[in-house]
């Protein structure tokens, strides 16, 4: 269920290099680096690559290759044609960038019994994987996002989802996760992950998704 | 009289507020920081910390040692290298009202992008602005004719 939203659709890197270099006043050798901007379409970790399109008052250029890569050397010239980047030239050009990229968001799934905003024993159980994982990452954004089944009218709905999130929540503030970390929110009974007609009683969509970020 | 003009003051101050707030909402978090980094906020400079919550319209800087990892709530990461600077223009994400926008502008630097939800559902919506071209997301699976060029 989560795992197709996981996936990036693109990497990008970007390289914008101001245009002092050259006057600074620099040692025979090596020489100055070339004043150049480039955009580099990086393959993802799952070997997917996206479509990008760079385009500015010159023209346009679509990258859809690993490593692919335009230069572009001023916004009334259009993006040269596309060429592949090494792996030294990428380490090179955005590694600094690359080191410092966060981890994907995790989410995790709490399940309700029915009608209830009571964490079940299934839901204690994970809570204390979530709650390390929030403390791992020292995350600050966490929403905890509560929803229904189809029983029941949908004014109530949101009430119930938004009182399963809460329960959550008043779980992570209990072990010292802070009230500004977390987000709690309902979708009620708008968002099936089973669709069903309704006033049908469905155990998948009486959840709260929690996402650490 | 008075007691009257007064309410309908306090009345319009909150149907006029009101729309401000909400647009405070967070729309991302800073994940891990090198050196010195910064935001602005309007006139405020705050100190670029780990788990510092941002805001539409934030400006992220890094200095010559700077370098920061981002994560926006719809999951896109961002990554900046040193003596860059990275504005958040827009920040739109609500799959139920199937609402998304993301627009962030890079003066200067170094950048790399990972693709959150919002570009899984409206690639559409996503934009990178730099000062000698823009980056568009496409979907993947049609073929577009590009203009010009």
């Amino acid at each position: 269920m989560k795992a197709s939203w996981w996936i990036p659709v693109a990497g990008l890197g970007i390289v914008l290099l101001a245009g002092g270099c050259a006057k600074r006043p620099a040692p025979p050798q090596p020489p100055p680096p070339l004043k150049q901007n480039i955009f580099a379409l990086l393959p993802e970790p799952d070997g997917k690559t996206g479509r990008i399109v760079v385009s500015n008052s010159g023209g346009s250029q679509e990258l859809n290759q690993p490593n692919q890569a335009v230069r572009v050397e001023r916004e009334a010239v259009q993006p040269s044609a596309p060429f592949i980047l090494g792996q030294d030239a990428v380490r090179r050009l955005f590694g600094a960038a690359l080191d410092i990229l966060p981890p994907p968001e995790i989410q995790f799934v709490l399940y309700f019994d029915e009608a209830s905003d009571d964490l079940n024993a299934a839901s204690l159980a994970q809570l204390p994987a979530i709650l390390r994982t929030i403390q791992e990452r020292r995350s600050t954004a966490v929403t905890l996002m509560g929803h229904t089944d189809t029983t029941g009218d949908p004014q109530s709905n949101y009430r119930l989802g938004m009182s399963r999130a809460q329960k959550a929540a008043d779980y992570l503030r209990a072990r010292g996760v802070d009230t500004s970390s977390l987000i709690v929110d309902s979708h009620g009974e708008s968002e099936l992950v089973v669709k069903t007609p309704r006033g049908r009683a469905e155990r998948l969509n009486r959840r709260v998704e929690v996402i650490v970020r | 009289m008075v007691a009257t003009r007064l309410l309908t003051a306090i009345a319009l101050f909150f149907w006029f507020a009101l729309p401000a707030v909400c647009q405070q909402s967070i729309v991302g978090s800073l994940k891990a920081v090198r050196g010195t980094v910064v935001v602005r906020r309007g006139t405020e400079s705050l100190p670029g910390q780990q788990g510092l919550h941002l805001m539409a319209q934030d400006i992220v800087q890094t200095s010559a040692d700077g370098s920061v990892g981002l994560i926006l709530q719809d999951g896109t990461r961002i990554a900046l290298g040193p003596s860059t600077e990275l504005k958040i223009d827009q920040f739109v994400y609500a799959p139920v009202d199937g609402k998304f926008g993301l627009l962030v502008r890079l003066t200067r630097g170094v950048m790399a992008y990972i693709s959150g939800k919002i570009a899984q559902y409206s690639p559409e919506s996503v934009r990178v602005e730099t000062p000698v071209g823009i980056v568009g997301l496409r979907g993947t699976d049609f073929a577009i004719s590009l203009g010009g060029g």
